[in-house]
């Protein structure tokens, strides 16, 4: 029984929007399980996707991302029967450019490229162009209401369907329930981030490091080779817990 | 396709004032690092130029390293100098003069100027 978004249309009237539009929509894939329930939720309503996955780590191979995450969005792939594109997450952009857990040697490497610092909204316009889909395509993601009252409250305020942002959430309306009934019906596990965080990856703090380095030691290593002082991360928190 | 024309890249960010790695790194007399970026091959493939980018951004990571490496071991290593004994002082005299490195020195003579002397 999917929850009421004040004044808003129901996720499958949302839905039926965007088949009746007749063009594909891109996809945020984080590869978590909201970003999966999408994804399966358009496929019912036979809105065509295309899926994109943005990385927080550059990976040892250039254009890829640490390897458990690999590991969870290569199993995606073959189960959902496409491509995951993977482009870099603009918190990647800015956690460089504002030095986070670099050295003082690396900062002015760093200022020297003069790396830009896209916005979400920018990262976005970039690759509809990239992937030769119009600039109004529909981005979809995994957002729901009932994940916090702060997304609620978003919902209610700037609408499920975001004409100017071309932001959509296809199942704003489903409880936890339906989204792992709509997994567990496609048969599709988890990935095995869920069994490290509880969560998908998506940050540099203790919660990902200490899984990360326990049970991914390679993954953590490139994770140093990107943000050396993330180390200090799991001193701080072994400091406090003595 | 050239990194400014690239969307992606377009937009970078430039000293911005306040917060600087100059000012980090405490460098009284700040010589800039070269753009890592500057031999990056754009194909046009936003997924595999900004994979290039981080490749030699990454490149820069251990140029700056290794640069930093051979500064140090210049500024620190002590091994350029030597030293020539002999069994007496006038052999010691009698050696520079023959040489004609007496008017350089009789104890400490700078390496250039002995070259110089010498026709090196």
């Amino acid at each position: 029984m999917p929850t009421i978004i004040k004044g808003q249309p129901t996720s499958p009237e949302i839905r039926a929007a965007l088949k009746a539009e007749g063009r594909p929509v891109l996809v945020a894939f984080s590869g978590g399980k909201d970003a999966i329930a999408a994804e399966l939720a358009l496929q019912d309503a036979g809105v065509p996707s295309t899926l994109v996955h943005l990385y927080f780590i550059p990976g040892r191979q250039p254009g890829h991302t640490l390897s458990f995450v690999e590991q969870g969005l290569t199993d995606l792939e073959q189960r959902l029967g496409k491509p995951i594109h993977r482009y870099p997450h603009p918190s990647l952009y800015r956690w460089l450019n504002n030095f986070v857990y670099q050295p003082p040697e690396r900062c002015e490497v760093i200022e020297a490229a003069r790396l830009p610092t896209p916005t979400y909204e920018d990262m976005w316009r970039y690759i509809r162009a990239d992937l030769g889909f119009p600039a109004d395509t529909w981005v979809a993601d995994g957002v729901r209401a009932a994940d916090s009252i702060v997304r609620r409250a978003s919902f209610v305020r700037h609408g499920v369907m975001k004409p100017t942002s071309r932001k959509v959430s296809p199942i704003a309306d489903w409880l936890i329930a339906e989204v792992r009934e709509r997994i567990a019906t496609a048969g599709i596990p988890l990935p095995v981030d869920y069994a490290l965080f509880g969560r998908s990856f998506d940050g540099l703090d203790y919660r990902f490091l200490k899984p990360i380095h326990d049970h991914y030691l390679d993954d953590y290593a490139r994770i140093l080779d990107w943000f050396p002082l993330a180390d200090l991360e799991l001193f701080r928190a072994e400091m406090e817990n003595r | 396709m050239t990194r400014d024309a690239s969307a992606l890249t377009g937009r970078r960010t430039v000293g911005t004032g306040g917060r600087t790695a100059a000012n980090l790194t405490g460098r009284t007399k700040y010589t800039p690092e070269p753009d890592p970026l500057t031999d990056v091959d754009y194909t046009g493939d936003l997924q595999e130029d900004t994979a290039r980018e981080f490749t030699a951004l990454e490149q820069g990571y251990r140029d700056r390293a290794k640069n930093e490496a051979d500064r140090f071991k210049r500024a620190t290593d002590s091994e350029y100098w030597f030293a020539v004994c002999f069994t007496s002082r006038e052999e010691k005299n009698a050696f520079l003069d023959r040489l004609g490195l007496t008017p350089i020195g009789d104890k400490y003579l700078p390496g250039d100027a002995v070259a110089a002397a010498l026709n090196l």
